[in-house]
């Protein structure tokens, strides 16, 4: 596959990215606030809209020069999952699939398509006419469609975004073990935590056209470099852990040490020893002194130290060091109760329902 | 009575239009239908322009354009050694500009109710203009497109100003079924005037009823919405 640099100059949005599409970073996630022209700027990468000014440079090659495009749309060999996945209503699954097959020689054309979407999960689909495809259905068929060319780069639109609930959970895993297994370089627009989390191997934050940062998912969620950033992604505690027993919708999380307890909500339980991410929001955790003898309901109790009091308007936020970082929001009051200052050892609880994982 | 060579003139007539139409109007409506270029307006509004001009007057124009004082007509009759004026091929060209509103808005009012999102995936996919148009908005598109080629017909069958004023009344040459009609009331020969009249409404009450049971929605032609 090829890999390359890819940089992006634009003037509307002052945008100054470059993104490295090496093999080890598969997968780059362009996070940001709605409105703040991921979209626009995946389709200018697409050649589907010029730029205002500035370049587009991919693995050497000009693809946009000012407001002119220079490598059309069909030259620039990526693979684009539409948001709405526009399928050709027309043609069957197979011939939507070998669409973008023309430059290969016709017998090897059937042998590509079935590749490509046994590699998207679809392989049983192959003679459906599209307008009977369901939702999840049609999303595996157009990943089928882009995959199929071997394209030099794929760009996913918010691909879950047009999905129920339910499918876009199940898919979500899927989704991230396709693209892993493909090793195709990847950008994924998305306005949402948890699609971010489970597909990137690195996150962008784009703010109003601008990088404020780049890292990890979990760097990025748990450390977020300033207040905008921090702002945009929410104050959370993101770490990776691993999971050791799930029982009647009760999921036990190892995370450096500490064993938590997550509560599921409706999404399927992730097998024992499989690798997730645990985010806890800093509104969800309370604090109360060690010498309480307050019976709790929480069910998850840690021994925390204090690391950081910052004053945020009305509330405090309390960072914690549990093992890993946890952050908490306390009232002013409350701060002097509980004689919050750096370095005092505190319990932190937290219920079950607000430990959300994030299978990876 | 029944002006046969008249009926198989019209006939010629109307094929070769549609013919020539056609593949004009695809890539014109085409591109109408999806340049992001504000003056299209303008062309859309030349293509419209033999809907509301009298035939009278299109055909003047095209009648001065034709003639031996005009350059086309100079250039016509130096190339192929025959006049543009009163000749089939005259008339074939006046009747694809006269019926051009009838081939391109169907056609565009098709094409722009396509998913853009769809020539993009097309794009995307490897594939330029032509091969998009053909894969994939001609297949979207057939509604659209029967309408269009049965108006160009029916429309080039019933035309009558603008074949008088370019093509004449020539017997085998351009005397067409409605200038026979025509003819026949003005040398008082009813019977054949009320025969072929007859055969003409016949036939465009058809082709009308063939294309709304095809489009199973009212027909407007003009404006298009």
């Amino acid at each position: 596959m090829t890999a390359g640099l890819l940089e992006i100059r634009a003037r509307r949005h002052v945008l100054d990215a470059v993104v490295d599409l090496d093999g080890s970073a598969t997968v780059t996630v362009l996070f940001g606030p709605s409105g703040a022209g991921k979209t626009t700027l995946l389709r200018c990468l697409a050649g589907l809209e010029p730029l205002d000014g500035g370049s587009i440079d991919f693995a050497g090659t000009r693809w946009n020069d000012g407001t002119r495009i220079v490598v059309p749309a069909r030259h620039r060999s990526i693979g684009y999952l539409f948001q709405d996945h526009a399928l050709f209503p027309h043609l069957d699954v197979a011939a939507n699939v070998a669409f973008g097959l023309r430059a290969l020689p016709r017998a090897e054309r059937p042998g590509r398509v079935e590749r490509a979407l046994s590699a998207a999960h679809a392989g049983h689909l192959g003679s459906r006419p599209v307008p009977q495809l369901s939702g999840g259905e049609a999303q595996r068929v157009a990943l089928a469609r882009a995959l199929a060319p071997h394209p030099a780069m794929l760009l996913l639109d918010e691909p879950l975004s047009a999905l129920d609930s339910t499918t876009r959970a199940s898919l979500r895993t899927e989704l991230r073990q396709i693209l892993v297994e493909q090793r195709i370089p990847t950008i994924v627009v998305t306005h949402d935590r948890t699609e971010a989390l489970a597909l990137g191997d690195r996150l962008v934050v784009l703010v109003d056209g601008r990088v404020r940062q780049v890292g990890t998912p979990v760097e990025v969620f748990d450390r977020p470099a300033d207040e905008v950033v921090a702002g945009v992604v929410g104050v959370e505690t993101a770490v990776t852990g691993t999971v050791l027993a799930a029982r009647d919708g009760v999921v036990q999380v190892d995370v450096s040490g500490r064993s938590l307890s997550a509560a599921l909500a409706d999404e399927e339980s992730p097998a024992a020893g499989s690798p997730v991410v645990v985010c806890i929001r800093a509104e969800d955790v309370s604090l109360q002194s060690r010498r309480s003898d307050a019976v709790t309901s929480q069910r998850n109790q840690l021994d925390v130290t204090v690391t950081r009091v910052t004053v945020e308007g009305a509330l405090v936020r309390v960072d914690l060091d549990a093992g890993f970082r946890l952050s908490s929001y306390v009232t002013r009051p409350a701060r002097e109760d509980l004689g919050i200052v750096e370095g005092a050892r505190l319990v932190a609880t937290f219920k079950g329902q607000a430990v959300h994982l994030v299978p990876r | 009575m029944i002006d046969g060579e008249a009926l198989a003139l019209t006939a010629r007539l109307a094929f070769v239009t549609c013919l020539i139409l056609i593949t004009l109007a695809i890539p014109l409506a085409a591109w109408l239908a999806y340049s992001r270029r504000r003056w299209t307006v303008a062309v859309e509004a030349v293509v419209a322009l033999p809907l509301v001009l009298p035939p009278s007057v299109l055909g003047y124009y095209l009648l001065v354009a034709m003639g031996a004082r005009s350059p086309i007509g100079r250039w016509w009759e130096s190339v192929t050694g025959e006049p543009l004026a009163f000749t089939f091929t005259g008339l074939v060209i006046a009747s694809v500009l006269y019926s051009l509103p009838f081939a391109v808005q169907p056609l565009m009012a098709a094409f722009s109710g396509i998913d853009r999102r769809l020539l993009e995936a097309s794009f995307i996919l490897g594939r330029g203009w032509v091969s998009t148009v053909s894969r994939v908005v001609l297949p979207l598109s057939r509604v659209g497109l029967v309408t269009a080629i049965v108006l160009t017909f029916a429309h080039t069958v019933g035309e009558f100003g603008v074949v008088l004023m370019v093509g004449g009344n020539i017997p085998g040459e351009t005397r067409t079924a409605s200038i026979a009609v025509y003819d026949a009331v003005q040398s008082f020969d009813d019977r054949t005037a009320a025969v072929m009249s007859l055969i003409l409404l016949a036939f465009s009450a058809i082709v009308l009823v063939a294309t709304y049971a095809l489009r199973k929605s009212p027909l407007t032609v003009w404006p298009r919405s």
